[in-house]
C-alpha cells in the first residue's frame, strides 16, 4: 500500500488555480522530493497533505486515512515542518516541547530521551531554557524540526524545512531522514536546494504552475525532460521552461551596468 | 505633513490589514487581479467610512430624541457621554494599534530603507487611517445644539475637543505601552503590575471627573463652590460646560475660553511631542527586544486542558502589555461603581454592575485569540479541533473573569459593609453565564477564520468584531436576566429573588449550549454567519 495517495487534487483561490488536478502515489519508506519554482503550488500541496489546508476537490489518504474525512487523525500521525518556523515566542523550547508532548500524549521518559538526543545532535542544548523569541532563525528552525518529530510521526512533511540550518545540522537531518525511512516511515519534502534533493530523495516530482511536470528518480526525470544534462538543476530548468534564461540574464546584465 | 510621511503611515496600516486578511478567501481571490494594489486602500477606506457613517447615524438617532424635545441640558449631558465614548474608543484603538505594529515588527523593516522616517508616522497612521473616523460622532449633538441655541462655536469646540480627547487617549495608551515592559519575562514584575494598576486608577479617576465631579466628596464640593466662570475652564473636569454652555457667557469669557482651549491643545501636543520619539524608537526596534533571560523548567507532560492552560498563561502574562487588555473591562465600570446607591435593599445596582463587568469582559474572546498570534499555525498542524480550542480558551477566559468578579464582589461587600449569601449567588450566576458568553463568542470568531490562517491580529475577524461580540453578549445577558426576573415574579410575586432564580436559568442555558440540541445547532449557524 502506498503511504500517500493523492487523487485529483484541485486547489482554487477564486480564479487562480494553485493545484490543477494533482495525482501522485507515494510509497512508504521513501524520501519524496517536491521541487518547483516559486508559486508553483508546493506549499499548498504539502499543507493539504498535512491536513492544514482543505483541497477544493479531490482527496488524499495518508497511511489509509482520508485527509478530507479525518484531518485530525492524519495530523496525529504526521509531523509538519513549515518554511518559516511558527512557534510560541514567549515559551522556551522545553515548554514548547512539553506542550506538544501533552497534546500527543507522549510518555515523560520517552520525551526526556528524545529531547536530549535531538538537542545533542542539533547542538541546541544551551538554548533550551531561553525564550524562543530570542533565538536565531536557524535555531528556531531546529526547534520546529524537533517539535514536529517529537511524537515519532509516521509521515514527515517538510516545507523547505532545511532553511537556515548550518551544514552540520543539515547533514544530521539528512541522515536522520534516511534512517527514518528505513523503518518504513515516509518523508515528503520541498526544497530549492538541488544538491539536497539529488542526494537525499528516492523519488522527485517537479511541480510547475499547479501541474506535475515530471515524476521519478533522476534517470527517469532525465528521460522525461529529454535532457542531456546529468544534474538535477538542468533537468529542473528543462521541465520548468529555461528557454528565456539567456535573454533574462542579458537583460539583467544590461540593467545593472 | 509631507507625502513621504503620509505614504509610510498608509503602509503601516496596509501591512496590518495584509497580515490579517492574507489568508481569507476574499483576499486570495483578488491576489492576481489588476486592482490588487487598491484592494487594501478600498478596505481601509470602507472601514473608515462605515465607522464614520454607522456611529454618526447611531448618535444622530439618539441625539434626535433630545433635539425633538428641545432639551438643551439633556443634549449637553448626552454630548458629554459621546466624549467619554470617544475617549474609551481612543484608548482601545490605540492599544490595539501599538501592540499590533510592535508584535508583528511592522516598522522594523523601515530601518533598512535609506530615508529618514518621520517620528510622527505611527500617530499619523493611527489617526488618519482609523481613529479620526470616530470624531464625526460628536457632530450630531453639536449641530443640534447649534440649531437650538444659534451658537456656532459649539461645533468648532466639539471638533477641537474631540481631537483633544483622541490625542489624550493615544498619549495614555502610548505611556502604558512604553512603560509596560516589552521584553517577555518569566514573571511580570510586581513593579510593572503596580505601574499599570496605578495608570488604570488614574484613568478611572479621570473618567469619574469627566463624568460627574459629584462623586468626589470634598473635592467635588470644592469644585462646585468655584465660581461658574472658573468651573467652565477646568478641563477636563467638565467638558460639558466648555463645549456646550459657552453661549451663555459674555464675549470676554468666550474669548478667554477659546484661548484656554487652545492652551489645553498646546499642552497635549507638547506631551505628545515629548513621548513621540520614545514610541518611534520602541516600534522601530521591536525585533531587538528579545529577552536573554533563562527559565529553567523541567520536562513534564500534562493533560490537554492543563497543557493549553499553561501555554496560554505563559504566553499572556509574560508580555506585560497584555495586562492592559485584561484591565480594560475594569476601566469601563469604575465610574459607574461609585455612582451606585450602596444603601439599596436589593443590591440591584451592584448586581447590574457585575453584569456590566461581564458584558465588557466578553472582549476577552477576541483578546485570547489574538494572543495566539503566529502560534495559530502551530495549532493548525496539531490534532486539535476548533471545538477543543474554544473550550480551552474559554476556561482560561473564565479563570481571568472569575478573579475579577471575585475582587468585584469583595470590594462590593467592603463598601456596603455586609456580606450575604446573595453575593455568593451573584458570583456563581455571572461566572456560569460568562462561560456561555465567552464560549459562544470564541466559537463564532474561530469559525470566521479561513482554514490555514497563519497569523492572528485584531483585524483578522471582520470589520466589526467587537460590535458582534457585544451584540451576542447582550442577547445572552438579556435572555438570562429576562428569564430570571420573570421566574422570580411568577414564583414569588417579587423581583427580590431574581438573583436566586438566575442560577437555575444560567445552568439551563449552559446545559443547552453543551448538549446542543438541533434548535441550538441551527441558530449556531446563524450566529456564526454574523
Amino acid at each position: 500500500m502506498n503511504a500517500i495517495e493523492i487523487n485529483n487534487i484541485y486547489k482554487r483561490y477564486g480564479a487562480t488555480v494553485a493545484l490543477n488536478g494533482i495525482n501522485l502515489s507515494i510509497p512508504g519508506g521513501q524520501i519524496y522530493g517536491v521541487l518547483g519554482p516559486n508559486g508553483s503550488g508546493k506549499t499548498t500541496l504539502l499543507k493539504i497533505i498535512a491536513g492544514i489546508l482543505p483541497a477544493s476537490s479531490g482527496d488524499i489518504s495518508v497511511n489509509g486515512i482520508s485527509v478530507t474525512g479525518n484531518p485530525d487523525a492524519v495530523k496525529s500521525i504526521t509531523g509538519y515542518i513549515p518554511e518559516t518556523p511558527a512557534l510560541y515566542e514567549s515559551l522556551t523550547p522545553i515548554e514548547y516541547f512539553n506542550f506538544l508532548a501533552s497534546v500527543f500524549k507522549i510518555d515523560e521518559n520517552i520525551l526526556k530521551d528524545r529531547i536530549n538526543a535531538f538537542a545533542n545532535a542539533l547542538e541546541i542544548g544551551k538554548y533550551l531554557d531561553e525564550f524562543i523569541g530570542s533565538l536565531s532563525f536557524g535555531t528556531k528552525q531546529k526547534v520546529a524540526i524537533i517539535g514536529s518529530l517529537i511524537h515519532d510521526p509516521q509521515v514527515i512533511v517538510m516545507d523547505e524545512g532545511m532553511n537556515g540550518l548550518d551544514p552540520k545540522s543539515s547533514k544530521i537531518i539528512k541522515e536522520l531522514l534516511k534512517d527514518i525511512t528505513r523503518s518504513g516511515k515516509t518523508v515528503i519534502f520541498s526544497t530549492h536546494i538541488m544538491e539536497i534533493a539529488e542526494t537525499v530523495c528516492d523519488t522527485i516530482s517537479i511541480l510547475y504552475n499547479g501541474n506535475i511536470a515530471g515524476t521519478g528518480n533522476l534517470d527517469q526525470l532525465k528521460g522525461e525532460a529529454g535532457s542531456s544534462n546529468n544534474d538535477l538543476e538542468g533537468i529542473f530548468l528543462k521541465l520548468t521552461g529555461d528557454e528565456d534564461l539567456d535573454n533574462l540574464l542579458d537583460s539583467l546584465r544590461d540593467s545593472i551596468k | 505633513m509631507n507625502n513621504k510621511t503620509l505614504f509610510l503611515s498608509k503602509l503601516i496600516m496596509v501591512e496590518q490589514r495584509y497580515l490579517a486578511l492574507k489568508d481569507t478567501p476574499k483576499f486570495q481571490q483578488s491576489v492576481n487581479s489588476s486592482n490588487k494594489q487598491s484592494y487594501f486602500m478600498r478596505n481601509i477606506l470602507m472601514s473608515y467610512l462605515s465607522n464614520a457613517v454607522l456611529f454618526t447615524m447611531i448618535f444622530l438617532l439618539l441625539d434626535s430624541v433630545y433635539f425633538e424635545e428641545k432639551d438643551i441640558a439633556a443634549l449637553a449631558s448626552f454630548g458629554l457621554i459621546i466624549f467619554l465614548y470617544l475617549f474609551i474608543i481612543g484608548i482601545y484603538n490605540s492599544i490595539v494599534f501599538l501592540n499590533s505594529v510592535y508584535n508583528n515588527n511592522i516598522m522594523a523593516p523601515l530601518k533598512s530603507i535609506p530615508i529618514k522616517v518621520n517620528v510622527n508616522v505611527p500617530f499619523a497612521s493611527w489617526f488618519i487611517y482609523s481613529s479620526s473616523s470616530y470624531i464625526f460622532v460628536v457632530l450630531p449633538s453639536a449641530v443640534f445644539f447649534y440649531i437650538l441655541t444659534g451658537d456656532y462655536e459649539t461645533i468648532f469646540l466639539a471638533l477641537l475637543y474631540a481631537f483633544l480627547v483622541m490625542m489624550l487617549s493615544f498619549i495614555i495608551s502610548s505611556i502604558l505601552f512604553i512603560y509596560s515592559g516589552r521584553k517577555a519575562k518569566k514573571h511580570t514584575s510586581i513593579r510593572n503590575v503596580i505601574r499599570i494598576l496605578a495608570l488604570f486608577i488614574f484613568l478611572g479617576l479621570f473618567y469619574l471627573l469627566l463624568e460627574n465631579p459629584a462623586y468626589f466628596g470634598y473635592v467635588s464640593s470644592a469644585i462646585s463652590s468655584l465660581p461658574y466662570y472658573v468651573r467652565i475652564f477646568a478641563f477636563p473636569i467638565n467638558t460639558e460646560y466648555i463645549v456646550f454652555y459657552n453661549y451663555q457667557l459674555p464675549l470676554l469669557y468666550r474669548i478667554l475660553e477659546l484661548s484656554l482651549s487652545f492652551l489645553f491643545l498646546g499642552i497635549v501636543l507638547l506631551i505628545y511631542s515629548k513621548i513621540r520619539y520614545k514610541i518611534y524608537e520602541v516600534l522601530m526596534t521591536s525585533e531587538e527586544n528579545a529577552s536573554s533571560e533563562k527559565i529553567f523548567s523541567s520536562i513534564k507532560t500534562h493533560g490537554m486542558a492543563r497543557a493549553f492552560l499553561n501555554k496560554d498563561i505563559k504566553s499572556t502574562f509574560r508580555k506585560t502589555q497584555n495586562l492592559s487588555y485584561i484591565f480594560l473591562p475594569v476601566l469601563f465600570v469604575i465610574p459607574f461603581f461609585f455612582a451606585v446607591d450602596t444603601t439599596s435593599a436589593l443590591d440591584s445596582g451592584f448586581f447590574s454592575l457585575l453584569y456590566l463587568v461581564e458584558f465588557v469582559s466578553s472582549f476577552y474572546a477576541i483578546f485570547l485569540l489574538v494572543v495566539e498570534g503566529k502560534g495559530i499555525d502551530v495549532l493548525n498542524s496539531l490534532p486539535v479541533t476548533k471545538k477543543e480550542i474554544t473550550f480551552y480558551k474559554s476556561i482560561f477566559g473564565l479563570i481571568i473573569f472569575s478573579i475579577i468578579a471575585a475582587a468585584f464582589v469583595i470590594v462590593t461587600a467592603a463598601i456596603s459593609k455586609k456580606i450575604s449569601i446573595y453575593d455568593l449567588f451573584e458570583f456563581v450566576d455571572v461566572v456560569i453565564l460568562f462561560y456561555v458568553i465567552i464560549n459562544v463568542n470564541i466559537s463564532r470568531l474561530l469559525s470566521k477564520l479561513p482554514p490555514g490562517t497563519s497569523n492572528l491580529n485584531y483585524y483578522s475577524f471582520g470589520t466589526y468584531p467587537m460590535l458582534f461580540i457585544f451584540i451576542l453578549s447582550l442577547i445572552l445577558l438579556g435572555i438570562s436576566m429576562g428569564f430570571a426576573v420573570g421566574l422570580s415574579f411568577i414564583v414569588f410575586r417579587s423581583l427580590f429573588y431574581y438573583v436566586y432564580m438566575d442560577l437555575p436559568v444560567n445552568i439551563i442555558i449552559l446545559v443547552f449550549m453543551v448538549m446542543k440540541p438541533k434548535f441550538f445547532k441551527n441558530n449556531e449557524n446563524v450566529i456564526n454567519s454574523l
